[in-house]
């Protein structure tokens, strides 16, 4: 359940927190970087590498989850219209990129970079959510 | 949908935190049912409506 603060973390464990995990993540995703980087493993060790961030993201997903379900029901609405704005707007990101590379400009969009835009999309909608009920 | 949840909730000197607390729910939300932004759940008015004592429909009536 919710504080009378908002969304609060009270009552959850430190090592479940979405931050925690967020970080955990995120360290991951640096450490595979500095792997492949540095130590040029080859083979299997190499798909290992990196794959490395993917467990601690999973847990990172496995956290936000907990918290979502914990949240009471106006932040589930938020939480809800924050996923379907960041849903669409990725939609129409993919659209026009396809539209670029069709009309023959490469828009150079890497795979990292689908992630971090959709991030940034749904931290964008949530923001927007939680404004729009403030 | 319009309610009295502010003029309920001043009567009885409670805060927006107060309530929240008895309803277990946000403060945020609490607000937002009072301005009229969100409409709460079934479940949730019933809960606001027990908690004044009241029945839904002394607290809660439909716009228009």
């Amino acid at each position: 359940m919710a504080s009378c603060d908002g969304p609060s973390m009270r009552g959850v464990p430190w090592y479940l927190h979405p931050y925690f995990a967020a970080a955990l993540s995120g360290a991951g995703t640096i450490a595979s970087a500095l792997v492949l980087k540095r130590l040029h493993p080859e083979g299997a060790l190499r798909v290992a590498a990196a794959l490395l961030a993917v467990p601690p993201s999973a847990f990172m997903m496995y956290c936000f989850v907990r918290w979502i379900r914990g949240l009471d029901e106006l932040h589930h609405r938020m939480v809800f219209e924050a996923v379907s704005i960041a849903f669409l707007l990725s939609l129409l990101a993919v659209m026009v990129l396809e539209g670029l590379q069709r009309a023959g400009y490469d828009p150079g969009v890497r795979w990292e970079h689908a992630w971090v835009g959709m991030l940034v999309l749904y931290a964008a909608a949530y923001a927007y959510a939680r404004r729009r009920y403030r | 949908m319009k309610n009295r949840l502010r003029v309920l909730r001043a009567e009885r000197s409670w805060s927006q935190g107060d309530l929240a607390e008895r309803l277990g729910v946000s403060r945020q939300t609490v607000n937002a049912i009072e301005t009229e932004k969100y409409d709460p759940s079934l479940p949730l008015a019933f809960r606001i409506a027990s908690t004044f004592g009241l029945a839904i429909e002394e607290i809660f009536q439909p716009d228009g």
